[in-house]
């Protein structure tokens, strides 16, 4: 008698779990992504848009504060298969997924018709090709700016204007610190950045294909010498406190604490600075400095989503691509935050009805862009870890560990090491 | 009727509790050895996640012992961290400990206050909390102000003292240790410090000839266990610092992580992996042999 109650028992709970599994048919689609809470909003915004078009389908999330976080658990997820279904994606490990099979190949949706880029520049579409294949879709242009107190500018009679040159740039930083004591942030934390401008100014690039692109390591020295000087004569805000924030996020950056009148940021991050400064002063943005601007400016597909090989439902990823290229509703909730839309007909669209901070990076992008020159938009095997020497070397002298000299000559040996190792 | 073979198979007691044991022995040979030995293998190759893995032999372990300063700067710092953070945290547990041993009617709450932290402790929200303690325009600071120091110095900053701000948030989490000593305490036997009375035994006397000898099992099993999870930390690195500033913070796990997640040399990785198992296996092996000079068994 037990013994058919406990069989009953364990039949019954069988069957509620057998229906529970196939009493909805639910599909969930799971999306990553990095950036500021501003970008989070818009973004859960314009998804739940799309439910609304397509009862059915919801979204699990999974929120980056920044790009580095977002890479390390994609490639944590990666080693296990499990990619989200769609994601954004950093340049830096395109190739290396790419030639391991993990995203999806979009020729054939491009080609039917379900991903329209028939407005999208050919250059741009390039972005995301790799070998034979498109796989990703750059989210939408940015590229590198100044972002500025223009309220402090304006009182110290500074005139910030595109495409300064770093000697006025210089003079610029030292006027306004010797007026108020504000500083600057050269990208603190990703200086292989700054060098890569800067190199491109000289001529070169930092890489070249798979190869560092500098023929030795003066460029490096420039580089760190100027840093160096920023901390020994104070305009140049103190590495010490780069350790309780974490470089690249907006909401802890220096501009928005207040010990920096101008920082380094990526054009759509205009919006988010704005959100946070909330009026105490204004905004302003400009491209960085360069000698011969049109060498060193560059567009970036800094962003780009991604579609999993091994995603259920390509289709309705694919359609989220194609409305976030080109449906104006979505753009105009997003207002650039995810860069300048590279639909062109959309791009002018907006103009028109985003205000603020978004007009800001609309208009540098798009000055950027005309006056720029080709940059590749892929890094090669081992730019990660390259990078994070660079920062840690640049530490070294700030701290007074080693000299510029020293640095660049180690950073320089240790390339060859690092990009032909892998 | 004949007794079936499947009723005397129950009916051996061994057999039984084998079967009892089988759910744990499944999970620890899926989730344990199993990826134990992965690990070994893939720390001869050059395993890299994306791409099929190539024997490279022992070049892994060269390359580590040989090439890479990173790894040994992690090495010290994360020694530094155990060498200190342990037997600081060990003699703050047993001083409370000691403490609470004399009875009160606050003592359950007393014990679950200074429980706590070490509950909540090894979270991320702790560390975040710790990481805006010691910022340069962060609690600390301003306690100092209030005291009448002005000081927006960046604790995190300097390598000495970010050091000192990890060794602290380990040491605040002091609860378990200090209940373990707790129980061990009671344990001892009155007749001892009863019969130290009636000699004329000092306090200090009390304490370093009685209490001290007859704690000397747990202190051996705290040392062990405290000394391994030094050696393992990671949340606390990884948030509060990320090894900055110039990698004096760095410790060994998180440099793993970075290997493996970041570089994806994970081949790499595997053969830091298997290092640190042989480093905290050497480690309590010496303990374990040198266990009769110092420990007092009963």
């Amino acid at each position: 008698m037990k013994k058919l109650v406990a069989l009953c028992l364990a039949l019954m709970l069988l069957a509620a779990c057998t229906a529970t599994c196939y009493a909805e048919e639910e599909i969930t689609l799971r999306m990553a992504w990095w950036g500021s809470q501003s970008r989070a909003e818009k973004t859960q915004k314009i998804l739940s848009l799309f439910s609304e078009s397509h009862p059915g389908v919801s979204f699990e999330y999974e929120i980056y504060s920044n790009a580095g976080s977002h890479n390390e658990m994609m490639a944590t997820q990666a080693a296990a298969n499990e990619l989200p279904d769609l994601f954004q994606g950093g340049a830096m490990t395109l190739e290396q997924w790419v030639k391991s099979g993990m995203l999806l190949d979009l020729t054939p949706y491009i080609e039917s018709g379900a991903l329209d880029l028939s407005n999208v520049p050919e250059s741009i579409v390039d972005q995301g090709r790799i070998g034979d294949g498109v796989y990703c879709v750059t989210n939408g242009l940015n590229c590198y700016a100044l972002a500025y107190n223009a309220t402090v500018a304006k009182e110290c009679g500074v005139e910030m204007k595109y495409d300064m040159t770093w000697d006025e740039f210089n003079t610029a930083t030292r006027t306004i610190f010797e007026k108020t004591g504000l500083k600057i942030n050269m990208d603190y934390g990703f200086v292989s950045d700054i060098i890569d401008l800067v190199a491109r100014d000289r001529g070169y690039g930092l890489y070249d294909g798979n190869k560092l692109g500098v023929p030795d390591a003066s460029i490096f020295e420039e580089v760190f010498q100027y840093y160096l000087d920023g901390v020994t004569e104070g305009w140049h805000v103190s590495p010490e406190i780069f350790v309780e924030i974490t470089p690249g996020v907006v909401e802890t950056d220096p501009l928005i604490t207040g010990s920096c009148w101008c920082t380094v940021a990526s054009s759509n991050q205009a919006n988010a600075l704005a959100t946070l400064i909330d009026d105490q002063f204004e905004l302003g943005m400009t491209s960085i400095p360069a000698d011969n601007p049109i060498q060193s400016h560059k567009v970036d597909p800094a962003q780009a989503f991604m579609i999993s090989a091994n995603t259920k439902y390509p289709e309705l990823c694919v359609e989220i691509i194609n409305n976030i290229t080109n449906s104006v509703e979505w753009n105009q909730i997003l207002a650039a935050d995810r860069g300048v839309p590279i639909n062109g007909s959309i791009a002018e669209g907006i103009i028109n009805s985003v205000s603020g901070a978004s007009t800001l990076s609309i208009q540098l992008v798009k000055y950027v862009s005309q006056h720029s020159s080709p940059a590749s938009p892929t890094y090669p095997k081992g730019a990660e870890e390259f990078s994070t020497q660079t920062n840690l070397l640049l530490e070294q002298v700030l701290y007074g560990v080693i000299t510029p000299a020293e640095a660049a000559q180690q950073l320089f040996d240790a390339a060859s090491k690092i990009l032909s190792a892998n | 009727m004949m007794v079936t073979s499947k009723r005397r198979f129950f009916q051996r007691d061994q057999n039984v509790g084998f079967l009892f044991t089988l759910p744990f022995t499944i999970g620890f040979f899926v989730f344990t050895v199993v990826p134990i030995a992965y690990a070994l293998y893939y720390s001869l190759t050059n395993y890299d996640v994306l791409t099929p893995s190539v024997f490279v032999g022992l070049n892994n372990y060269i390359n580590l012992f040989t090439g890479d300063a990173v790894f040994w700067q992690s090495l010290r710092a994360t020694t530094i961290f155990s060498l200190v953070s342990v037997p600081l945290r060990l003699m703050f547990a047993l001083f409370v400990a000691l403490l609470m041993l004399r009875p009160s009617r606050l003592s359950s709450l007393y014990r679950a206050v200074y429980y706590m932290p070490s509950i909540m402790g090894g979270s991320v929200a702790i560390a975040i909390v710790w990481r805006r303690f010691f910022a340069s325009n962060g609690t600390l600071n301003a306690l100092l102000g209030l005291l009448g120091i002005s000081s927006s110095y960046a604790w995190l900053g300097h390598p000495n003292t970010a050091m000192l701000s990890l060794i602290l948030l380990d040491m605040w989490q002091f609860g378990s240790a200090m209940l373990i000593f707790l129980a061990a305490l009671k344990q001892i036997p009155q007749e001892l410090y009863e019969a130290a009375d009636v000699d004329g035994a000092k306090r200090s006397a009390r304490f370093f000839r009685i209490t001290l000898p007859m704690l000397t099992p747990t202190i051996f099993f705290n040392l062990i266990m405290q000394i391994i999870s030094a050696f393992l930390q990671f949340t606390k690195c990884y948030i509060i610092t990320e090894g900055k500033p110039l990698n004096s913070t760095l410790f060994y796990v998180v440099n793993l992580y970075y290997q493996a997640f970041k570089y994806y040399h994970m081949g790499y990785a595997c053969a830091m992996a298997v290092f640190m198992l042989v480093l905290v296996g050497g480690i309590t092996y010496i303990m374990f042999v040198t266990k009769k000079r110092w420990v007092y068994e009963v």
